[in-house]
């Protein structure tokens, strides 16, 4: 059944600028927790000051709705994430990520914003010993608009979950940040409609497909 | 050891009825020196009769920093006896991180019998390879529902305070499950030995692979049992993606036979339909039948309500294909099978609130009236912010609603979303009004579904009893 979804026609979704915050929670801390220095460790320095800072992109999100006949593909997305700051301060909406429209035609629904939902700094991590980046809370999307969903002229918010990526090829010994290493959605996930953070009662659809790769620390 | 007598309350209002303050801690907490404190908050009797019991842990100010303690396991006791997992509400919750000193305590709020007694609660806690128990306990006295007065008519509106929350054994906890779609019928003098029948749907965290239909029966519409020999759930789906069930209605047809009526999804076909059993004694159920198959693209009958009436079936739905949802009604045959049912037709059931839609309902024939409940949602979502609303119309396809909710959407620690009800035409303290079995849920920290019960006033609205 998973298949089917994939083998569906794709609809393009322009997508636009947002806020993501992504991966590890225990690096911010003072001291490296144990997991972390059984790994090869990049530590932080005036030669390399923002390696907590890194960049990522990805190819886009599936999104499939209940009721609707094709799945929706957003574009491409890349944006930058701070780890040193705070989740909650600034650098939740300063380390924007920029989505592009994937270029494909089809019916467009408006921009699509994403970010990590997280109350607090562990809600979000990178596992090095499973090579996994693990969202707690799950993601948000907000979309300018989405068929079946929503009022028109209205953004619609929509919730995943918890999840968990997983590496697409396992580096060894692993290495943080994980540069270069690109993290899929290993199944669906849930997705709910909602706003400010509560979600409805019934899921509206699945998140099929997320993948991102961290390029590089900026 | 140490024991710190504590003697804090609060009062939990709830609509025009506020809650009576029912217990005096006798015994507050224990600690070990340096360790995290277990303190006795309040007891809250509820104006349905339900009695809370709150306890606080936290951690002493002057405790040393460092890693935080995490909750692994919470459990409460009474004099009747240790309570369910699920009757114990709010944030002190198995996998909970306490507070550092001086940031805040965890909350758990247990749901003891309203004949009060004492009340123990013990607390797990892990922090790195130590693990503590933390215990405290409460002498709380008896909670009873208020006496109602004069005041508690008002002309032209059904109304009625938050419910008591209620045990209703599920397949995934036979003790007492999170469960929603509950669907009641009363029988006063009993059917296959039980005066109250229930149909639910389990759904533990939103987890659409638990929301099977099952069936409950009681005595006296508190208490909840499986009947014995019947094994739930009836139908069983994987939940999404895969195909699901949900929103249970129970009916009586012809010949004494208890009907069941759900609704599944299966999103792989686009398709929703509507499946029934029936029984003649509620634990042998016949095979599942179809009532209704839909395209989704064409119509998504949610909600079904069930009737039968002179001698056929009849039907009301929330139809959702798109915003403006919309209730239908059709008409069919001696049997609720599919080939047999007329065109739906659409339902007036009145103004809808500000920026509000129907969400879910439950119907029944009283008399020569109709009455039923509408659940509502914010327009252009799947179940939110929802309230209940109460119906009432001559015919089955013209309503007249209540305007505002009926029970208040909020219950602190139990629920801030309403959500499908049932209701009876009852008394209480021989007054008349409905008895209403609602489910609600918790939306936030975390997820939590239960089944609420209370008393409704305003009984002169549609007439009856």
């Amino acid at each position: 059944m998973i298949a089917d979804f994939f083998q569906r026609h794709r609809i393009a979704v322009a997508a636009a600028a947002v806020p993501l915050v992504v991966l590890t929670a225990t690096a911010v801390t003072a001291a490296p927790p144990e997991w972390l220095t059984a790994h090869t460790v990049q530590e932080q320095s005036d030669a390399s000051p923002n390696f907590r800072r890194v960049a990522i992109d990805g190819p886009g999100a599936t999104i499939d709705l209940l009721g609707q006949p094709e799945p929706l593909d957003t574009g491409a997305f890349a944006g930058e994430v701070d780890l040193a700051r705070q989740p909650g301060e600034e650098a939740m909406t300063t380390a924007n990520l920029v989505l592009a429209s994937s270029g494909e035609p089809g019916l467009a629904f408006g921009q699509v914003a994403v970010s990590l939902r997280a109350e607090s700094l562990t809600d979000y991590q990178y596992n090095p010993d499973e090579q996994s980046l693990v969202v707690e809370h799950g993601l948000e999307f907000e979309v300018e608009r989405a068929p079946g969903i929503g009022v028109r002229g209205e953004p619609v918010f929509l919730y995943t979950g918890p999840l968990r990526l997983l590496p697409t090829e396992a580096v060894d010994p692993p290495v943080f940040p994980p540069e270069g290493q690109t993290f899929a959605l290993p199944a669906p996930v849930l997705l709910w409609e909602g706003a400010d953070g509560v979600t409805s009662s019934e899921p509206i659809g699945m998140l099929t497909g997320f993948a991102l790769t961290v390029t590089h620390p900026a | 050891m140490t024991s710190i007598a504590r003697r804090r309350a609060a009062v939990v209002a709830s609509g025009v009825l506020s809650a009576l303050i029912a217990g005096i801690p006798a015994l507050a907490q224990e600690r070990a020196d340096g360790g995290p404190t277990l303190d006795f908050a309040a007891a809250t009797c509820g104006a349905a009769g339900d009695l809370e019991a709150e306890f606080l842990l936290a951690e002493p100010l002057d405790a040393p920093a460092g890693t935080a303690h995490t909750v692994v396991d919470v459990r409460v006791e009474t004099e009747a006896g240790p309570l369910a997992p699920t009757m114990i509400g709010g944030t002190l919750r198995p996998g909970a991180e306490l507070p550092g000193p001086g940031e805040g305590s965890l909350s758990g709020a247990a749901h003891v019998p309203a004949g009060g007694g004492r009340v123990a609660i013990a607390v797990d806690l892990e922090r790195g390879a130590e693990t503590t128990t933390v215990e405290g306990s409460a002498l709380v006295e008896p909670c009873e529902p208020a006496m109602p007065d004069e005041e508690l008519e008002v002309p032209d509106r059904v109304w009625g305070p938050y419910g008591g929350k209620r045990a209703i054994p599920t397949h995934v906890s036979p003790t007492g499950g999170q469960t929603t779609h509950p669907s009641v019928l009363y029988f006063p003098d009993g059917w296959n030995g039980y005066e109250y029948w229930m149909a639910h749907t389990p759904y533990p965290g939103s987890n659409s692979a638990h929301e099977d239909p099952n069936i409950a029966a009681s005595h006296d519409g508190v208490n909840w049992v499986v009947p014995a020999g019947l094994t739930n759930p009836i139908d069983d789906q994987p939940g999404l993606p895969g195909p699901y069930n949900s929103d249970t209605d129970l009916a009586m047809g012809p010949s004494n036979t208890m009907y069941l009526f759900w609704r599944v999804v299966i999103p792989d076909l686009m398709q929703e339909r509507i499946k029934f059993v029936s029984s003649t004694d509620g634990v042998h159920w016949s095979a599942p039948a179809e009532a209704v198959r839909s395209s989704m693209s064409v119509r998504r009958p949610l909600s079904p309500a069930f009737a039968y009436v002179d001698g056929h079936w009849v039907m009301w739905a929330v139809n959702i294909t798109r915003s403006p949802n919309r209730v239908e009604y059709a008409v069919g045959g001696a049997t609720p099978a599919k080939a047999t049912w007329g065109a739906p037709v659409p339902v007036a059931v009145g103004a809808m609130q500000r920026e509000k839609e129907p969400w879910h309902l439950s119907m029944r024939k009283e008399g020569d009236e109709y009455i039923g409940l509408l659940n509502d949602t914010v327009v252009g979502s799947t179940g939110r912010d929802g309230d209940l609303l109460f119906l009432a119309g001559a015919t089955p396809t013209d309503f007249a609603n209540s305007a505002k909710s009926i029970v208040p959407r909020t219950k602190p620690f139990q629920h801030d979303h309403l959500y499908r009800a049932s209701m009876i035409v009852s008394s209480q303290y021989d007054r008349p009004g409905y008895r209403m079995w609602y489910s609600a849920r918790m939306a936030l920290n975390p997820d939590v579904w239960n089944v609420q019960d209370v008393f409704m006033h305003g009984a002169q609205v549609h007439g009856a009893p």
